[in-house]
């Protein structure tokens, strides 16, 4: 694929999808979610309980396979073992050190990490969204300038601030104590952030994409878009409901981009013969499959070792996130050299070749 | 001498994370189930076991397990969370019953009773704290909003209120009350001195 060959409505704003223009509006853009939105935040109509019944299987088929995904991503990645040794060789056993930890004192260390995956949550998935608008903007060819950048970074946050301060139990409010927290000066102040973030939430961000227009290095659509929906997420949705359906669409999200990451990895291997359709299928099936392991077995051995169901399955849960925004953090590298920077970079997509419409 | 120490902790990690899935797999062909739900649904059996023999306790635990397991299946937890808040209620078991209005109330915004129960239980509690009172607070108040002709809503906001500190806004909420219901007002409030008889 050459930047010649990309259609004419894509060029027009700026895009060069991943997969292919309504796909990755869609899936990595995040639409999907804004489109299905009615269905799940209102009334109790027969769709949302239908949609509410088949949450067990999307949470195995999205977000089981999405957190399963960067470790997978981590150990096929060409060179991750060589550059990150300890992540791959000595993460996993600090992390199960750490879950036994918690299983075997659910009180303190425990309720700790789950009130960390809790805070740490919103976070991840700002930061997603700002990367993604970034890689998207990359490839655009109109790279934001370092203040641009920084602004950028700062309005994707907005929302992860909003539920930061926001929620009892987690946060600021799991920080700090409650005889601080309650001094009068300080809950007013925290009340009036909160109260700001919420629109600021979805204006900065428009305001600094209209700004970034005038100025002549406009950011593509989707970037506006990712940090827009993250907001809709976080801001718009109750924050114990945004958990459950922020994760089914930014494992979505995640899902559909680490996939074109691995195809394009795949297919760029010396004598690689096979399709991009059979890497990204047993791509998927490995992720489901260790989603399986890790959500539905893995708090299963915490009971058979005789600890309690609940805490097996939440000490399970949040070990399993934090080790995923962990290894997130060094996976997405675009570091020149780096193959994420070669696929982000790429004008030639052997992949997207068997995408019809992509470029 | 990293590198090495880093390759066997890596070997390490994979033996155990294979035993764990093992283990894991046993107990689960054995109890619960592969598939995603069926874990919570096999607690119903349990709870109407525990019930069924006058065990409270156990069921109240199990109740709570159940709606952790259910965690992101919101509509499902529904008459779970009634079930529990009522058989807590009825216990006199307070952080059971707040757990699961708590959850209620999250899920059902404009119920005015749970948020009143919730309220209620939250000042009843000997252990909550001032945090908790304003979340009775802002429960009770909601409560009110919801249905402002109830006389319960502005007596359990004025003792929150008393619980505070807010000895004018008590006393106000106390009198609107009354207002409401001078009968039962005479009846509830007169002995304790909060307000006048006239």
């Amino acid at each position: 694929m050459s930047s010649a060959s990309v259609p004419a409505r894509s060029a027009r704003f700026g895009l060069r999808p991943f997969l292919s223009p309504a796909l990755d509006y869609l899936l990595i853009g995040g639409g999907l979610s804004l489109l299905t939105l009615p269905l799940y935040v209102s009334g109790d109509g027969p769709l949302r309980g239908i949609l509410f019944a088949s949450l067990p299987w999307l949470l195995l088929f999205g977000n089981g396979a999405h957190f399963a995904s960067s470790t997978v991503r981590l150990y096929m990645k060409p060179g991750a073992r060589e550059a990150l040794p300890f992540l791959t060789m000595g993460l996993p056993l600090l992390a199960l050190a750490i879950l036994l930890a918690g299983l075997a004192f659910p009180g303190s260390v425990g309720s700790g990490l789950v009130k960390l995956y809790f805070t740490w949550s919103p976070y991840h998935y700002a930061a997603q969204a700002y990367g993604i608008a970034v890689v998207y903007a990359f490839r655009s060819g109109v790279t934001p300038a370092s203040r641009a950048k920084k602004l950028l970074w700062w309005s994707a946050m907005l929302p992860f601030f909003y539920s930061f301060l926001g929620h009892r139990e987690i946060g600021l409010d799991w920080l700090l104590p409650e005889a601080f927290l309650g001094l009068p000066a300080v809950s007013a102040t925290v009340d009036a952030l909160v109260v700001i973030l919420r629109p600021a939430s979805f204006v900065v961000p428009a305001g600094l994409a209209a700004w970034l227009l005038l100025s002549r290095k406009p950011l593509p659509a989707i970037s506006l878009l990712v940090i827009l929906v993250n907001a809709t997420w976080w801001i718009l949705l109750p924050f114990w409901e945004a958990f459950v359906w922020a994760t089914v669409f930014h494992g979505i999200q995640y899902l559909a981009l680490v996939t074109a990451f691995h195809v394009r990895d795949r297919s760029a291997r010396e004598g690689d013969s096979r399709s991009p359709a059979f890497h990204a299928v047993t791509f998927y099936a490995a992720c489901v499959a260790l989603g399986w392991l890790l959500f539905q077995v893995m708090p299963e051995a915490g009971m058979a070792l005789g600890f309690g169901a609940v805490e097996s399955v939440l000490v399970v849960v949040a070990a399993i996130n934090i080790h995923h925004f962990i290894v997130d953090a060094y996976i997405w590298r675009l570091k020149p050299g780096d193959t994420n920077r070669k696929i982000v970079e790429a004008t030639q997509d052997a992949a997207s070749s068997a995408v019809p419409g992509a470029t | 001498m990293r590198q090495e120490v880093l390759t066997v902790t890596g070997k390490l990690s994979a033996v155990l994370l294979a035993a764990l899935f093992g283990l894991g797999a046993l107990h689960a062909l054995f109890s619960t189930g592969w598939l995603p739900g069926k874990q919570a649904r096999s607690y119903d059996d349990e709870i109407r076991r525990s019930l069924g023999r006058g065990d409270t306790a156990a069921a109240l635990e199990q109740m709570r397990v159940a709606v952790l397991l259910r965690v992101d299946d919101p509509l499902g937890q529904e008459p779970l969370l009634r079930r529990m808040a009522e058989t807590a209620h009825d216990a006199g078991d307070l952080d059971a019953e707040i757990f699961a209005l708590r959850r209620l109330v999250n899920i059902r915004v404009v119920d005015r009773d749970a948020r009143l129960l919730l309220a209620t239980a939250l000042l009843t509690r000997s252990s909550t704290s001032m945090a908790e009172l304003k979340e009775a607070a802002d429960n009770a108040e909601i409560a009110v909003k919801l249905d402002p002709g109830a006389v319960t809503g502005w007596l359990v906001l004025a003792q929150i209120n008393e619980e505070l500190g807010h000895e004018s806004e008590a006393r106000a909420l106390r009198d609107r009350a009354a207002r409401l219901a001078p009968l039962l007002s005479l009846v509830v409030m007169a002995p304790a001195g909060y307000w006048e008889v006239p």
